[in-house]
């Protein structure tokens, strides 16, 4: 029995995984991922079975937790956007050494064209550099289906699996058909070889033998993959490659025929065997890939001297931001222009009338008090350097603040205005917000008040974790206290309420913290105001029933 | 056989409940959609745009420049923005608000006098409304984009009722007389 919803990819994915017997979810807040465990958390089976689905600290925290629960027989995911990935790395690249027990999903959405991230670094090269399998979805019904696909290659080869989901596929609602009635979860049963879950050099060796053996078969599934598709056609100049969304690019120029020979890609390692059939037929090959060159630097080698292999590397498809139609379209122009079926569309410019529309912080944030009184504060000393963190704050970049001067990774303001005081610079501030603190700011905290740094740390707390769109931070209603558990002198742990009356108040106590020669904490707080709104509204929806 | 659509407008106005609605009447009446959106920073006053997609079969979720049968916009500025995205035989339906963005807000720019002008100005076949004054007629000046996409609604193959269940499914059940309402001044609109 099918029914049909429309949903978004992330969500899509999330439903596939309940309806395969997921136990539980970790994620931390990241565009393009979020709402692969909002689905979790509202999901009626999901709410029935009581599936763990609560925000970790971070993607660390959450990909460890999925491994304990994998250790232990159960099917669980963790989803993280890319630069996620980074700081599950560890957990994550050694995951492939112990394996999985119960099926292990690794879900990483990435940002092609950075709409809200640093970098749009590409998740694949991680499944490569673990050595472990790779699923790539097309398309909202491919996510779903490859929650599956997933959880039964994860638990027949005992390895966790990456899925690799992009902003256009996380973020698009299409209509998918899902199975009516969800699996039961897993019974809780322990891996049938638990030497292999401790890591010492002994075991490692012989598990890193043991998973290189594991490549070829890792192979031989992609060979056999549902997800890897050669669809053949008569024009044999091209032959081409494309993987994830590109496959769908392509057939969005063609209107869905297609005259070259096409080898979808959907699971990887690569197929070899497709891919040297398509060698073999056409004259020469185009990689279609969302991301970077990670196929085709992969066909192409060091030292090749085959056929002609066009892509991002050879200058015919653009090699920075998001693929899309026209870029494909562009591309194919180049190189068979006469293609038949290819369908190109003129274009409009856009009018030197239109003046740029950046976000900005909303009316009423807490966030522009605290950068209020900390530009008053600084105003007198020529070098105040501020270093900045990830969320709604990083917006205090822009006019009219100009507040900060960097913003590098999760918890980095603090640990980069330690450097720099290290360095001499003085003043030295740092301002993050109270989801990143939790996240990765309390261990630089403690490295900066272990060694007493003259620095400022403003911990601007708006009770969420607000720039994706108002989750639960971990640490409301601790900060206080993590700061004094991690040693802060008490005197210099200060809190103030961030309203604009206060401004002049707040400005006095930057002022004071600036002059403390040591580590001060400013904790200014209000909360959000979005997510003040909503739950205003919920109380009241609450407090007076329905007519 | 497809229509692509274009949604713009500003983070805050409402564009993806238009979305849901639209959505939902899609599914109803048993078109294949495709629907792409923007979240995370688009929220805080920026620039937001979505793209619907229906038809017989869909493939990519984005619409491209020259591409887009319809494009409704929310504000002004979003018209002349999204302007390269309409199909030279495509229709645009502008609502006549003007929501300053930053740069304006801080007086490092200038809200560009006839915007609208210049986009009829290139040929472009464009309907302009007034919808916050039918919103407030209708009930609320929130209503703002329920009175949109009745404007867009009428430009469709999706019947009447089809859209009432959909917007019924969609808003609290207090406000929904006044959607409905805003919906209608919307459909019936014309030049």
């Amino acid at each position: 029995m099918k029914t049909k919803r429309l949903l978004l990819g992330d969500e899509a994915l999330a439903l596939g995984a309940i309806n395969r017997g997921l136990s539980g979810a970790y994620a931390y807040p990241g565009t393009p991922s979020t709402e692969i465990l909002e689905f979790v958390q509202k999901d009626p089976v999901s709410r029935a079975r009581r599936l763990h689905s609560h925000w970790s600290s971070n993607e660390k925290t959450a990909m460890e937790a999925a491994l304990g629960m994998s250790y232990c027989g159960k099917r669980a995911i963790t989803s993280m956007k890319h630069v996620g990935l980074n700081v599950a790395a560890d957990p994550f690249v050694n995951s492939a050494m112990t394996g999985a027990n119960g099926g292990l999903l690794v879900i990483s959405a990435d940002d092609p064209s950075m709409h809200s991230s640093q970098n749009e670094q590409d998740s694949r090269f991680y499944a490569d550099f673990a050595m472990i399998p790779l699923l790539e979805p097309c398309n909202q019904q491919e996510a779903y289906d490859m929650a599956r696909h997933g959880f039964s290659l994860s638990e027949r080869c005992h390895i966790p699996v990456l899925v690799r989901m992009v902003t256009r596929l996380a973020h698009s609602r299409a209509v998918v058909e899902c199975d009516a009635a969800p699996l039961p979860e897993n019974e809780l049963h322990y891996p049938a070889n638990p030497r292999q879950w401790v890591l010492m050099p002994a075991v490692s060796k012989e598990r890193n033998r043991q998973l290189i053996k594991d490549q070829e078969q890792f192979r031989k599934e992609s060979e056999e993959s549902p997800f890897n598709r050669y669809e053949d056609g008569p024009d044999k100049r091209l032959g081409i490659i494309a993987s994830g969304i590109a496959y769908n690019y392509l057939q969005e120029i063609f209107g869905g025929r297609v005259p070259f020979p096409v080898l979808k890609i959907g699971q990887y390692p690569l197929p070899l065997e497709a891919m040297r059939r398509l060698y073999d037929a056409c004259d020469a090959l185009l990689v279609l890939e969302e991301g970077q060159p990670f196929i085709e630097k992969q066909v192409r080698g060091l030292l090749y001297h085959g056929k002609e292999i066009y892509g991002k590397l050879s200058g015919h498809v653009v090699r920075d931001g998001e693929l899309n139609p026209d870029e494909v379209a562009a591309a194919m122009s180049a190189l068979c222009a006469d293609a038949a079926g290819l369908k190109l569309h003129c274009k409009r410019e856009v009018s030197e009338l239109v003046v740029p529309r950046p976000p900005a912080l909303c009316q009423g944030c807490g966030h522009r008090d605290v950068y209020a009184a900390m530009n008053a504060a600084l105003e007198k000393y020529a070098d105040a350097k501020v270093f900045g963190d990830i969320g709604c704050y990083t917006l205090g970049f822009l006019k009219p603040f100009n507040a900060i001067d960097s913003c590098v990774d999760m918890g980095a303001s603090i640990t980069m205005a330690k450097g720099a005081a290290d360095a001499g610079q003085f003043p030295s501030l740092a301002i993050i917000g109270d989801s990143t603190f939790t996240h990765s700011g309390m261990t630089g905290l403690l490295d900066a008040i272990n060694e007493d740094t003259n620095m400022v740390v403003v911990i601007s707390d708006n009770l969420t974790t607000g720039m994706t769109g108002g989750q639960d931070s971990q640490g409301t209603g601790k900060l206080e206290q993590i700061c004094m558990g991690l040693g802060a002198d008490p005197a210099h742990v200060r809190t103030i309420d961030s309203l604009p009356r206060n401004v002049p108040d707040i400005t006095a106590l930057f002022e004071e913290e600036i002059n403390h020669k040591g580590l001060s904490v400013i904790i200014s707080r209000r909360e959000c105001i979005q997510t003040a709104r909503r739950h205003a509204s919920a109380k009241n929806k609450a407090q007076s029933p329905k007519a | 056989m497809k229509t692509d659509i274009v949604l713009a407008g500003v983070g805050g106005q409402g564009i993806l409940t238009i979305a849901t609605i639209l959505g939902a009447a899609a599914l109803a009446d048993n078109l294949y959609i495709k629907q792409a959106e923007v979240h995370g920073m688009s929220q805080r006053g920026g620039s937001v745009v979505t793209y619907v997609k229906y038809g017989d079969k869909v493939a990519s979720p984005i619409v491209q420049k020259g591409q887009a049968d319809l494009i409704l916009a929310f504000e002004q500025l979003e018209a002349a923005r999204w302007l390269p995205f309409l199909k030279t035989d495509g229709t645009m339906i502008a609502n006549t608000q003007q929501i300053d963005p930053m740069p304006v807000v801080i007086g490092t720019a200038e809200y560009p006098a006839g915007v609208l002008d210049a986009v009829r100005a290139t040929g472009a076949d464009l309907t302009e409304i007034d919808a916050l004054s039918l919103a407030v007629k209708a009930g609320s000046p929130k209503a703002v984009n329920v009175v949109l996409i009745g404007v867009m609604a009428s430009h469709m193959e999706i019947a009447y009722n089809v859209w009432e269940n959909a917007i019924r499914a969609t808003v609290p059940e207090k406000f929904l007389e006044l959607n409905l309402k805003a919906f209608e001044y919307g459909y019936s609109y014309s030049k």
